[in-house]
């Protein structure tokens, strides 16, 4: 399952150029256990027993795992062990996979995203793409994976059409091999950069490059000068969301590839479900792994768009 | 582009100006010229197309047909940022990511000018317009009214044949709008730069402009000197938008229109009502004075005091609105409410509009009237 | 009588760039480009799947592929699933959502953190926990289908969080509960009459959310051993890929209709408001 995005279906973008009076105050909302009644702690109570049962005690649960060696004491040798040379080649090969996808999706993504913003096609094409990318942002699953051998497989469709116009071509190519899950994982890596990107394109104020071009500078100072120095911290904030999205994939790359790509989500669920060697305890420390790489990414995101955020609002 | 001040004569012109979004034509043959040092406001209801003017005078927009003229030459093919222009635009028009110096230095930072030399001279500006306590600022720690002014100082900055103020001051709170309208003023006039200022606002207008130029639909309909707009409005719509009118029903006669008992001109012949039909006369409040008369058949209604003079509601069981007549307040105060007053029209001609059909009744009602005095 | 003519307020520019630079063109190719790779690989799998070679257009793979013994009762697994996992959701965040909205506003900054953190925590990563702990403290509950419900459910969480976080925050609940009060209804009076009707469109897009990821998701029921349809779907993959092909067609075709039909419903609330605004107007 794909990590999910940040917004929902997004709106269509109005034009950039708001106008509206001062920009409000910050609300302080200072959380004190002061403030709490035991009422409104009751009423909260169903949703965070449920989130506390079946996320916060199985990731502690996870955790307490992973730093414990074969016979339950207290050990880091697992930790090691999991990044040890076994399993090295397959982190590498996830960043790999993951960068790749991060950033052409993110190039991409971004492509589409002003497309998006500029508003200047037909209103209901806008709405439409808007919509699916949605959609598309969250279909990484097995029946995506499935339609792509579909379309790109040794019988697809597009195979065929390849072939008829330049044969052999597609001769070395194989849906199920590196390239291959890329461009699939592509499919909802782009929608998603693109989702990301609106809120910040959209915050773009036209009279921005309006005061630029007044005050002398061309297309590309005004690019280079403030579109670029606004926009890059959610940039490559969307670009490590992206980075974190394809480390985490599973079902995609196990329904193209089953157990023949090194990633570390397949070799986690292999030491899991016991296919190789039933260890959990192995397993746990890659899972804790790779949360501390997701985690350090969505942190670097966090502290790079605090501050543009403020910029693109009002 | 070199513009070396002493040579500049910045004579800027708009010449028979079309500009059509699709089906709607939003610039009608519009001309317009700005005199070196003056500044001309463009004063209108939304959708009047005045933004749309500046926007074509920045080389924002461009034209269908029509010049625009700058020292003479035509610069509608020039590029925006080969205009040499100022432009305020109505909000947040800021860089964000800068301080107010280095956004106010950028136009300097284009040109090429020395870090330490543009920081300076960004730094004078700030001074100017009252700022030097917030240069290291960013737009997000300021007030609406302080960037504003951060806007016009980095406007300034460039050295601009023209500057082009678009709805500077609508977004912004009354009592700043009216501290900010002053300053602009005061700059503008003390660096004599051709100045072009678009708004909806008529106070804003009237006071801050050498000359105002009152748009509907894509049309200049009257530019003259506020005095000349207020005094001698020429249309029934420039009367009302520039200031208070009396929708006052009246008979028109062979030379005129009779009104309150007086026989006036006709500013607008081209209304066309003919002799002995109902039209409606447009009169301020300050151009009716009173006189007390018990006898009279209009009365006093309420009394509002504005400040150095008062407006005198008055009303006649003809009329289903009272008129407003303002005097000084000292001579209101001989005026009690319930007491009956003769009016007396103090001008020679006014507007007339074409009458609703309560006011051209209204009129013929009046008209049975003896007598006013 | 006295005439003053409209002061309009703050100017909006409702932009056409006609500065145009091109722009349409090159944005309305981009948008097109974008749609036409948005539906090929599902047209593909169309193609593939309603298709053989020599016999033109068939349902055969697809009926071959639902004769397999293991089909429907996975579909129907699925679905069930699917089913149990949208309510769930919906009766334990559209409650908890209004309630820390009106009554807990910290609280709720707290559960919207929470909320996020299945993005950190990816499906293989709560298998391996709840591996860990299920299989020690209950092991029968791991081992039934219906441990996937709540699983799907913190899996679907993120997004659908804010989505009814945004219909809530959409809404004036104290001045929904005081009128409602004020005309003499009780709070779930309110609950029921008041605010879900409210919420119908950010309630459906949650739910359409939940089902398109319980219809997909993979990783979680094939780890924990469970079959369900797309654990159906990859294990007879190599058997019979058309079959397979087709079904996926047709899963996310339920997705787009679902979708259509929200939007429908949201663009229909949307002019019930503004014809409401126009009569309230008038």
């Amino acid at each position: 399952m794909t990590a999910a995005v940040d917004a929902l279906t997004p709106d269509t973008p109005d034009a950039p150029d708001s106008t509206g009076p001062e920009p409000a105050e910050k609300k302080s909302s200072r959380f004190t256990f002061r403030t709490l009644s035991s009422g409104s702690v009751l009423g909260a109570l169903p949703f965070f027993a449920f989130v506390a049962a079946f996320l916060i005690i199985p990731i502690i649960a996870n955790l307490i795992r992973a730093f414990q060696d074969p016979a339950g004491r207290f050990s880091v040798a697992t930790m090691a062990e999991a990044v040890g040379p076994t399993y090295r080649q397959a982190f590498w090969l996830t960043t790999q996979l993951s960068l790749l996808t991060a950033v052409i999706g993110g190039v991409l993504g971004v492509i589409l995203a002003w497309a998006l913003v500029s508003a200047d096609g037909p209103r209901w094409l806008t709405s439409l793409v808007s919509s699916f990318s949605a959609l598309a942002s969250q279909s990484g699953g097995v029946q995506l994976a499935f339609a792509f051998v579909a379309m790109l497989g040794t019988q697809g469709m597009v195979t065929g059409w390849i072939e008829s116009i330049a044969p052999g071509a597609m001769a070395e190519f194989s849906i199920t091999g590196f390239l291959g899950v890329t461009i699939v994982y592509l499919y909802f890596q782009v929608p998603l950069m693109a989702i990301l990107m609106l809120p910040a394109m959209g915050g773009v104020k036209k009279a921005w490059y309006e005061a630029a071009a007044s005050l002398g500078a061309s297309k590309f100072q005004y690019l280079r000068d403030v579109a670029v120095p606004v926009l890059w911290p959610s940039i490559i904030g969307s670009l490590l969301l992206l980075f974190a999205n394809a480390f985490a994939a599973y079902a995609t790359a196990y329904a193209l590839a089953g157990g023949s790509l090194n990633l570390v989500p397949i070799v986690i669920g292999f030491l899991i479900s016991g296919n190789v060697l039933l260890n959990p305890g192995l397993a746990a420390a890659l899972v804790t792994w790779m949360m501390i790489i997701i985690l350090a990414a969505m942190g670097i995101r966090f502290l790079l768009t605090r501050k543009s955020d403020q910029w693109l609002s009002n | 582009m070199n513009h070396p001040r002493s040579l500049n004569r910045p004579h800027v012109e708009l010449r028979d100006v079309v500009k059509k979004y699709g089906p709607k034509t939003v610039l009608r043959d519009l001309t317009l010229s700005i005199g070196e040092g003056e500044m001309v406001a463009l004063l209108g209801p939304s959708g009047c197309g005045k933004s749309t003017s500046l926007r074509i005078l920045a080389g924002l927009e461009s034209a269908d047909s029509g010049q625009v003229l700058i020292g003479g030459k035509d610069v509608s093919a020039t590029p925006t940022r080969e205009r040499n222009m100022g432009i305020v635009f109505q909000a947040y028009s800021l860089f964000p990511h800068l301080t107010a110096r280095d956004n106010v230095a950028y136009g300097l930072r284009i040109r090429g000018v020395k870090t330490a030399e543009r920081r300076r001279r960004a730094g004078e500006l700030l001074e100017l317009v009252g700022l030097s306590e917030h240069v290291d600022k960013y737009p997000n720690q300021m007030s609406g009214g302080q960037q504003q002014r951060v806007a016009l100082a980095r406007s300034l900055a460039i050295e601009p044949d023209v500057l082009l103020l678009d709805e500077p001051l609508s977004a912004l709170d009354a009592k700043v709008r009216g501290q900010l309208r002053d300053e602009i003023r005061r700059i503008q006039l003390s660096r004599g730069i051709a100045t072009l200022l678009v708004t909806h606002d008529q106070e804003e207008a009237i006071i801050m402009a050498d000359r105002v130029g009152v748009m509907r639909e894509g049309r200049i309909g009257q530019i003259g000197t506020p005095a000349d707009l207020y005094g001698n409005p020429q249309t029934p719509f420039i009367a009302g938008f520039v200031g208070i009118v009396n929708r006052i029903p009246g008979i028109v006669t062979d030379g005129g229109i009779r009104v309150l008992g007086a026989d006036l001109e006709i500013v607008n012949p081209e209304l066309r009502v003919d002799a002995a039909q109902p039209a409606t006369a447009l009169i301020r409040p300050e151009d009716i004075d009173l006189a007390h008369d018990d006898a009279a058949r209009f009365k006093v209604t309420d009394k509002q005091l504005r400040g150095i003079f008062t407006a005198v509601m008055v009303q006649d069981e003809v009329l289903e609105q009272p008129l407003r007549i303002d005097l000084p307040t000292r001579a209101a105060d001989r005026f009690q409410v319930g007491m009956g007053v003769q009016m007396a029209v103090q001008r020679r001609d006014t507007v007339i509009d074409h009458p609703t059909e309560r006011e051209a009744a209204e009129a013929q009602a009046l008209s049975q009237v003896e007598t006013y005095r | 009588m006295i005439d003053r003519p409209n002061a309009p307020t703050v100017s909006t520019r409702t932009s056409r760039s006609s500065g145009g630079r091109g722009g349409n063109a090159a944005t309305t190719a981009i948008l097109v480009v974008a749609l036409i790779f948005f539906f090929l690989p599902w047209i593909a799998a169309a193609v593939f799947g309603f298709t053989r070679p020599g016999e033109g257009i068939t349902a055969a793979p697809l009926l071959e592929s639902l004769q397999n013994p293991k089909a429907l009762p996975a579909i129907r697994d699925t679905l069930l699933l699917t089913l149990a996992s949208t309510l769930l959701m919906l009766a334990l965040l559209v409650p908890t959502n209004i309630f820390l909205n009106l009554r807990a506003p910290q609280l709720a900054k707290v559960a919207e953190m929470l909320s996020v953190l299945p993005l950190v925590i990816p499906a293989v990563a709560l298998v391996s926990g709840v591996s860990q702990f299920y299989r020690a403290v209950a092991p029968a509950f791991i081992n039934s289908l219906w441990s996937l419900v709540p699983l799907y459910v913190i899996l679907s969480m993120p997004l659908c969080y804010r989505a009814i976080d945004a219909g809530v925050k959409a809404l004036d609940l104290r001045t929904l509960f005081a009128a409602s009060s004020s005309l003499g209804a009780g709070t779930w009076t309110t609950l029921l009459r008041v605010v879900l009707p409210n919420l119908r469109v950010a309630m459906l897009s949650a739910a359409l959310l939940s089902v398109a990821m319980c219809l997909a998701e993979y990783a979680m029921a094939s780890l924990l051993l469970h079959y369900t349809f797309p654990v159906f779907l990859v294990e007879v993959s190599n058997n019979n890929p058309r079959g397979i092909a087709a079904l996926s067609f047709i899963t996310i075709i339920i997705t787009w209709l679902l979708l259509v039909a929200i939007s429908a419903m949201s663009r229909a609330d949307r002019a019930t408001d503004t014809a409401t605004d126009k009569v309230r107007k008038n």
